[in-house]
């Protein structure tokens, strides 16, 4: 509707000032096109500036005012594609006001509202040129070769008012097999080039669908964040969501199974429906309904390692969550049940050997979470800002509980009270437990209850003290305490008497952090004691202590360099042992022109691990120069390929502790020093 | 009685090879003799046999009941009627070493105990036990060793061991492709362990170029016999990490911080979590030649998982200038902490060739918050309060590029971080 008008008044101040729009805000303009608004009166010389927001860019820069009448030519910076907001502020006199919120709408190509895609290729080539090595075993020289990898990956976005897609998929390849992205899972038969993933995204007014790399699941005991591949259909209301979705059960890469539901023995299905039951206030009483179904393969996802088992489960579960209007009071619970079983599949495990069957059994858990504010920002004494909240969780779930799609530790009950809060600047948190597991009694199963008491605080010195000038000396504080004990509630009659666990610990943590302009230094320390008191291992007690330092510099904006040096112990009491580790490492990168940085860095490393009857040594250098060329094309076309050196040096040696007790180690015999050179090439093609 | 203790079949072993030979000299030493595990889950758990003669390792079983062997075979072994399952391939860990020692990780599934758990419910015994065979490569008997596995909670008493290990970026992509010079999202492992001890260990890249570990690699430094621990393979360290795991069975460990990954060379990385061993008296063994217990502290059954970034992309570099040495951040100072209610203004050096400067917010993982273009000549920008809103709380860091006459980069700073005090 070209020619209309579109005003808003002042918001959130008292200026009279309104703002014109010379278009139809509903009309959908070009990225390109200037943008022309006048102000309902000229801006007086102490009225400050007028600031221009779009979406997260600040475009003030590229209004022009001229009494009234302000434009905004794009120029360089083309307009935002799509729906994004439009935001007038003024700064008058230390204050910010906002004098007009809009809607900006802006077409792209193919009569998109957001169209784009955005190829990426970058081949690299990179090995071994030159190898050496002095003392201990001889190890087989590396292979000099100049392996290539590939990385390529293409997303598309294409917005319509209705209808918007996205897609998105990334490949990696390798010339060397070792470097295929499945080599640990399929050896030498894992494609040199494979899928890493992909997503493709589909979303409509009110309903939503996802193929690729999903997550799935909002319900703590049955599923809950599975990543995995597969598809998830979201519809729904405003107030009401259904998701219904089906995923691999452990996240995968590659070309096969690229739905990720090949495997119906390595699925997981689940569907909720969340329902806001007050819809005049969002949040104010939710329900949410959980029902999933799923059986795993014993195999661990791709970046995952773990003890695996075939598995299958089938659940429901019902949450409920409230608050009071401000949400000053939090209410959160859920109950689920799920039965689960071990299939006979694991032929690892159970093949060719009859063993004792699993019984299927059907079991709950449940939680609940509350919260109040008690204090929220209330004037201590009149000045000191004070909040307080006050929580306590419930947590039990049954013996043998097991769900696939979330990992919930079984056969506990569990109660937590929290406290949160602030003291002007002061930031504490703690809470309190009380655990107990083996809840159904069994005879056979030791009892054990634990508690543990956690109190966290953050001082930042120069806020707490009122510091203006050289406020970066005074240094950010954290401290934290965790006490906790764990003992035997009943023996059964095959526990022996050390079996039965009666232990404490404790762990003090401090540390202290200082930025100043180019310096950034921090400090920790962190001490922990364990005391086992149960017969015959009442010296079975450990002592560990960690202090670290940190230093990081900055020069100019070329260089910048840190240290840092870290003590580490841990006295055995029983067998007057001290294992200690010192280390202490220096790295900088310098940036030597805009397109040539070279990095180094050296590390020192001294272990002594008793019993491994040695002192080791490790002595680390790195050292690498990389330099960036133009290849063709200019501005964000411009093609770029890079080279790099790398030499390093690695030293370890290790010496018996005999030798080091009579002075007289058998040197050389024991040290191994190894150094490499490695090069490479890449292009950044797209 | 339906069950023997493993005392007892010890003892009817005993009897039914005596006068062939002594026990000392025969008998297959485990260390420990008897453990804690897990009733719920999954337990791992490091043994050492010692004392073998010309004997190599079979199989190994879980049962609920053992009984005697058949002479002329040693020791006790499984009662067929009760297995619960057999050491499946994929977490067979085990080494021969020097000196007769054989060194196994114990990974007990948790079908395994659900199975112990459920004929426990029954009313049977809260033990079941693990069996190793040993075969004679000269024609003599088959030799059976037991461990008695007792049903707990999986609390302080069961020996401190890693049973799932994912490594992910916070992103949740399985490999992440990053820009050079930008920071890779924050990184963080999900760790679920048994019993309770000392994390300590360290974070380490695989450059581009380099050789790639082998699974030995990746074990835990626990998981290896003593005469390996120390020989892994090392590669840059960009963290170290020693917290206390209390007995809770879940822990978060923060990965190192995203601003200290390698990003400066275009290629593959891999990210690698390497675990060393600590004390823990529930996992000690003892292999029995030296005389010295072998301290077995995070012990795992599987490699560590090792997460992968690619560096390149698209993103062209900043051009060639000779402006970018006098480019740089003038206030605030990194790192501090300003009112949200301020009225924050950001600074840097004049760049007198530049058309435009670009002044970027974003949080640490990258999320743009506030991006502004600023005029030639400028060299300050006045920051809306939007930008506090946005930030909620979170650290975020900023910095400034120049552009060129075609909105080319020209040059660039690095990243400066800085915090809003709480309203």
């Amino acid at each position: 509707m070209a020619g209309a008008t579109t005003t808003a008044a002042a918001q959130a101040d008292t200026s009279a000032i309104t703002v014109t729009y010379d278009t139809s805000l509903e009309t959908l303009r070009d990225r390109q096109a200037p943008i022309t608004f006048s102000l309902s009166r000229a801006l007086t010389a102490d009225e400050g500036d007028l600031v221009v927001l779009i979406g997260t860019n600040d475009v003030s820069s590229l209004v022009t005012l001229r009494g009234t009448r302000a434009t905004l030519e794009p120029g360089l910076f083309p307009l935002p594609v799509g729906e994004s907001p439009l935001q007038l502020l003024l700064y008058t006199k230390g204050r910010w006001s906002t004098i007009g919120t809009f809607t900006l709408r802006v077409r792209g190509a193919g009569g998109f509202t957001r169209a784009t895609a955005t190829p990426s290729l970058t081949l690299s080539s990179a090995g071994l040129v030159a190898d050496g090595q002095r003392g201990g075993d001889a190890a087989p020289s590396g292979s000099k070769r100049q392996d290539v990898t590939l990385a390529a990956g293409f997303r598309t976005a294409q917005e319509r008012p209705d209808v918007a897609i996205e897609t998105q998929v990334s490949l990696v390849g390798a010339t060397r097999e070792e470097q295929a992205l499945r080599f640990a899972q399929q050896g030498a038969q894992a494609p040199q080039v494979d899928l890493s993933d992909y997503r493709l995204s589909l979303r409509m007014p009110q309903a939503r669908v996802d193929l690729g790399h999903v997550s799935l699941g909002n319900n703590r005991h049955l599923i809950s964040g599975l990543t995995s591949r597969g598809v998830a259909l979201t519809a729904g209301p405003s107030w009401a969501s259904l998701t219904l979705g089906s995923v691999a059960g452990a996240p995968i890469v590659g070309w096969d199974n690229l739905i990720g539901l090949a495997e119906s023995a390595h699925r997981v299905n689940a569907a909720s429906l969340g329902v806001e039951l007050r819809r005049k206030r969002p949040g104010a009483l939710q329900l949410r309904l959980t029902t999933m179904d799923g059986s795993l393969l014993p195999r661990a996802g791709f970046t995952q390692g773990a003890v695996t088992d075939a598995e299958a489960s089938r659940g429901s579960g019902v949450e409920l969550t409230t608050s009071t209007p401000g949400q000053r009071a939090r209410l959160s619970a859920g109950y689920a049940q799920s039965a689960f079983s071990n299939p006979l599949i694991d032929t690892e495990l159970t093949g060719g050997i009859t063993v004792v069957r699993t019984e299927r059994v059907r079991r709950g858990a449940r939680y609940l979470e509350s919260a109040f504010d008690v204090l929220n920002n209330v004037r201590l004494l009149g000045r000191v800002p004070t909040r307080l909240s006050v929580g306590w969780r419930h947590e039990r779930v049954d013996p043998l509980y097991r769900s696939v799609g979330s990992f919930v530790q079984a056969d506990r009950r569990q109660d937590v009270l929290d406290l949160n809060g602030s003291l002007g600047a002061i930031a504490l948190q703690g809470g309190h437990t009380i655990a107990r597991d083996n809840l159904a009694n069994v005879v056979g199963v030791l009892t054990s209850q634990t508690r543990a008491t956690t109190v966290n605080m953050a001082l930042p010195l120069a806020t707490l003290f009122r510091v203006q000038q050289r406020a970066a000396w005074l240094p950010q504080v954290n401290m934290g305490v965790v006490l906790s004990s764990q003992f035997a509630e009943s023996a059964a009659a095959d526990f022996r008497p050390e079996d039965l666990t009666d232990q404490r610990s404790r762990s003090i943590e401090s540390g202290a952090q200082w930025q100043l302009d180019q310096w950034r230094v921090s400090l920790r320390d962190n001490r922990t004691h364990q005391d086992n008191r149960q017969p015959s291992r009442e010296r079975s007690d450990f002592s560990g202590t960690v202090q670290a330092l940190s230093v990081g510099r900055s020069i100019g904006t070329r260089l910048d360099g840190s240290l840092d040096a870290s003590l580490e112990g841990q006295r055995n009491e029983e067998l007057a042992q001290v294992n200690t580790v010192r280390r202490v490492g220096i790295s900088s990168n310098w940036r030597v022109t805009s397109s040539t940085a070279l990095s180094s860095n050296v590390t020192a490393a001294v272990s002594r691990t008793p019993p491994s009857t040695s002192d080791v040594t490790n002595i680390e250098m790195r050292a690498e120069l990389t330099h960036t060329v133009h290849l063709f094309r200019v501005g964000a076309d411009m093609r770029t390929g890079q080279f790099f050196v790398r030499f390093a040096r690695t030293s370890v040696s290790a010496v018996p502790f005999g030798f080091v007790e009579n002075a007289a180690p058998p040197l050389g015999l024991a040290t191994r020093i190894q150094w490499t050179v490695n090069t490479g090439l890449s292009l950044r093609l797209w | 009685m339906r069950r023997l203790t493993v005392r007892t079949a010890v003892l009817l072993a005993g009897v039914s090879l005596s006068g062939v030979v002594t026990a000392a000299e025969a008998q297959i030493r485990v260390s420990p003799t008897g453990v804690s595990t897990n009733a719920m889950a999954a337990t791992t758990v490091f043994l050492t046999f010692a004392g073998l003669r010309n004997q190599t390792a079979v199989e190994a079983f879980w049962c609920g009941e053992i009984v005697a062997a058949t002479s002329p075979d040693r020791g006790t072994r499984c009662n067929p009627a009760t297995l619960y399952g057999r050491l499946p391939l994929r977490s067979d860990r085990s080494t021969l070493s020097a000196a007769g020692v054989f060194t196994d990780i114990m990974s007990i599934p948790a079908s395994v105990a659900r199975r112990a758990y459920q004929d426990a419910q029954r009313g049977e015994r809260g033990t079941f036990f693990y069996v190793r065979r040993f075969a004679s490569t000269t024609g003599g008997p088959d030799e059976f060793v037991a461990v008695t596995c007792r049903l707990t909670g999986g609390g302080a008493n069961v020996p401190f061991s890693l049973t799932n290990v994912t490594v992910a970026f916070s992103s949740t992509a399985p490999v992440e492709f990053v820009k050079a010079g930008d920071a890779p999202p924050p990184i963080a492992a999900q760790i679920r362990y048994n019993g309770t001890g000392r994390l300590r260990g360290r974070w380490e890249v695989v450059m581009p170029g380099e050789e790639r570990p082998t699974d030995v690699d990746l074990l835990t430094e626990a998981s290896l016999p003593a005469e390996q621990r120390g020989r892994q393979r090392r590669y840059a360290q960009v963290a170290r990490f020693n917290v206390l795991l209390p007995p809770g069975g879940s822990y978060t460990l923060e990965g190192p911080q995203p601003s200290g990954l390698p990003t400066s060379t275009d290629g593959a990385y891999m990210v690698l979590l390497r675990i060393e061993a600590t004390d823990d008296r529930a996992g000690d063994s003892d292999p029995g030649a030296s005389g010295a217990l072998l301290h077995n502290g995070a012990v795992a059954g599987f490699p560590m998982p090792v997460l992968r970034y690619v560096v390149g992309s698209a993103a062209p570099t900043p051009e060639s200038s000779g402006t970018a040495r006098t480019l740089r951040l003038l206030a605030p100072r990194a790192g501090t902490t300003v009112e949200p209610d301020s009225s924050l203004i950001v600074q840097w050096s004049l760049d007198a060739n530049a058309r435009f400067s670009r002044v970027e917010f974003q949080t640490r993982d990258g999320t743009v918050l506030l991006s502004s273009v600023v005029r030639r000549g400028g060299t300050s920008y006045r920051v809306p309060p939007i930008l506090a809103e946005r930030a909620a709380g979170q650290t975020i860091r900023w910095r400034v590029s120049t552009l060129g006459a075609t909105g080319n980069v020209t040059a660039r700073t690095a990243w400066r971080e800085l915090a809003f005090a709480p309203r």
